[in-house]
């Protein structure tokens, strides 16, 4: 039992960081929920300030962020109605 | 008293080996449920992968459920050095891309699971060259700790 301790004190620290963590993932459907987006800036690396946000879903924010083809830069990232980021992006291609 | 000596570095060793295979086991388990939580946005982050979007609806599963396979390698003594050798194998790949994407596409999101999503690009790099530096230390231990050797009754040479 002794060799199993340190193992089993490492579970029950996982479970419980992962019981006490917020999850970000509270939908089924990326493309059908309704976020509030944020806007990157051209380089993708940086929101634009002062903030230029827009609430719908994911494709209506493509045409309202001027995105319309996925890529490798970061377009906009949605966040909750409470202002929470949220690990959901809109791509768009390299300038 | 040398055999006491080498008992004593023995038992050191496997104390070692045994708080680097908690390491992990915390490291994948954690990383592992969180993936499964978020699995939506776990997917969305890995098909925005150059390297790996082709391939995110199945890597959205198999990353995890590796992960907590090797997570309960680890905890038995039995299987533990099969444990650190997976985990070496997940390291060195999770490390190699890591590096790719911090030479080529830095602003693409982390799709890394829990609280390291946190981290940037660099810090979760020098996160994975310590864990990776860890399993390979750990190994090296466990190679070095064995204490008996079985010998061929005819022979007489190791077996």
């Amino acid at each position: 039992m002794k060799k199993y301790l340190l193992g089993i004190v490492a579970i029950f620290m996982a479970i419980v960081f992962s019981a006490f963590s917020e999850t970000n993932d509270k939908v089924d459907d990326g493309n059908l929920q309704t976020y509030t987006w944020h806007k990157y800036n051209t380089a993708g690396d940086s929101e634009l300030d002062p903030i230029v946000s827009y609430s719908g879903t994911a494709d209506a924010a493509r045409t309202q962020f001027a995105c319309p083809t996925s890529g490798a830069v970061i377009c906009g990232r949605a966040y909750t109605s409470g202002g929470s980021p949220l690990n959901i992006y809109i791509m768009k291609p390299a300038p | 008293m040398p055999y006491k000596n080498t008992m004593k570095k023995w038992t050191h060793n496997e104390r070692l080996i045994e708080i680097i295979a908690a390491l992990f086991i915390l490291l994948f388990l954690y990383t592992g449920i969180s993936k499964i939580r978020e699995h939506t946005s776990f997917r969305i982050a890995l098909s925005q992968s150059p390297l790996l979007g082709s391939t995110a609806g199945l890597l959205s599963w198999l990353l995890p459920i590796t992960e907590i396979i090797t997570a309960s390698l680890l905890l038995f003594p039995i299987t533990r050095k099969h444990g650190l050798m997976i985990s070496l194998g997940l390291m060195s790949l999770f490390t190699i891309y890591i590096a790719f994407m911090v030479f080529f596409i830095p602003s693409l999101p982390c799709s890394c699971g829990g609280v390291l999503k946190e981290l940037n690009w660099n810090q979760h790099l020098s996160f994975n060259i310590f864990f990776t530096a860890l399993s390979i230390i750990a190994l090296w231990l466990t190679k070095r700790n064995k204490l008996f050797i079985a010998i061929n009754r005819k022979s007489r040479t190791p077996v």
